[in-house]
């Protein structure tokens, strides 16, 4: 027979039932709130992060082969250059806006009316 | 090898004193015109028979003036054209005819001008010659054009000679065992400039010639010379693509 002393009501039972049920669903839920809080920290600290700098290695170019100063007293390519800048001091001078050219500015009604 | 041409050209002593002559004119005509607006004032003004006398004298001597200043800057345009290489005969041909006919025009007008004895015969001379003036405007404009031209075709000739003399130094240089690619290259460049330029030209021919300018439309000079200032400016570029080609052969 059970003692009626320790015996708990039956109500109070469910009582403490409810209450660690409650408590459990709030831990999962933190727990799952926190996770995803943690996860979107961590990823949002890595896109902060600054890449670190890295050395490329450039190809080197290939340079074509120039004839170095072997042509500097040639006179034909000296004397070539030579035209080639007094004519673009030519192009350079050249006066296009001549106003000794440019029709004179006449009255062209003249009248006593 | 060819040997290119730099020499200016030189302005002969018939420019300059035609040039004295057109200043000349020009400075009379702009006196006279002073003058005459001033006694025309004062005869609208006073209407007396002096105030009169002095706005028909005054009003003879600024349409003389205005007929030998127009006489004198078609010498001008004759002898710029002379001197100006490049400029092809029938071209130079056809503007001494036009010259010769407005010259022919203006001594018509100036023996009508010295019999005149009335403001209203002075008012029609004036008439006449601003019916003739579209024509003066359009004949003077061409010939400018012409020069302009001209000046454009003589730096572009220049220029043309400067790549056939490069070939042929490359030529020698691939003769000699040299890589020629990069002057092939700036050759390539340089002629595109050029073609630019030549483009920049056949806008400004077109301008001072072409349909717009037949059909009595005013010919804007600024437009034809800012196009040559273009078509000069693709000129330079190609010389200046040439020597860069020249610097590495030569060690600079």
């Amino acid at each position: 027979m059970a003692d009626p002393l320790n015996a708990k009501p039956m109500e109070q039972k469910n009582y403490l039932l409810y209450i660690i049920a409650g408590a459990l669903v709030v831990l999962i839920i933190m727990a799952v709130i926190g996770v995803v809080v943690g996860t979107a920290l961590i990823v949002n600290f890595q896109r902060n992060l600054k890449p670190v700098a890295t050395t490329k290695v450039e190809p080197t170019p290939t340079l074509t082969p120039l004839p170095g100063k072997k042509y500097a007293s040639d006179s034909a390519v000296v004397k070539l250059r030579d035209e080639l800048i007094k004519l673009r001091t030519e192009i350079d001078t050249m006066d296009y806006f001549e106003a000794q050219i440019v029709p004179p500015s006449l009255d062209s009604k003249i009248r006593i009316e | 090898m060819t040997s290119l041409s730099l020499t200016s050209v030189p302005v002969f002593a018939d420019y300059n004193s035609v040039l004295t002559d057109y200043n000349f004119q020009y400075t009379n005509y702009r006196a006279a015109y002073s003058r005459f607006t001033v006694s025309r004032s004062t005869y609208l003004t006073y209407q007396t028979l002096t105030a009169q006398n002095a706005a028909i004298a005054d009003f003879k001597t600024v349409l003389t003036s205005r007929n030998r200043l127009v006489s004198s800057y078609f010498d001008l345009l004759q002898e710029k054209m002379n001197i100006t290489p490049n400029i092809d005969p029938p071209d130079l041909q056809a503007f001494t005819g036009k010259r010769q006919s407005t010259k022919e025009w203006l001594d018509d007008n100036q023996k009508k001008l010295n019999n005149a004895l009335t403001i209203e015969d002075l008012n029609t001379l004036s008439d006449e010659f601003n019916s003739r003036y579209q024509l003066i405007q359009l004949d003077s404009l061409q010939a400018v054009g012409r020069i302009l031209l001209a000046k454009g075709a003589n730096l572009d000739r220049k220029v043309a000679l400067a790549f056939d003399k490069t070939q042929e130094v490359a030529q020698f240089l691939s003769a000699d065992g040299t890589d020629i690619s990069p002057i092939q290259r700036g050759l390539i460049q340089a002629k595109i400039k050029r073609d630019l330029s030549t483009d920049k030209a056949a806008e400004e021919k077109d301008l001072f010639f072409g349909k717009n300018a037949t059909r009595g439309n005013q010919i804007n000079l600024l437009q034809g010379q800012q196009l040559a200032i273009a078509a000069n400016q693709y000129l330079r570029e190609s010389v200046s693509y040439v020597l860069e080609i020249l610097k590495p052969i030569i060690g600079e």
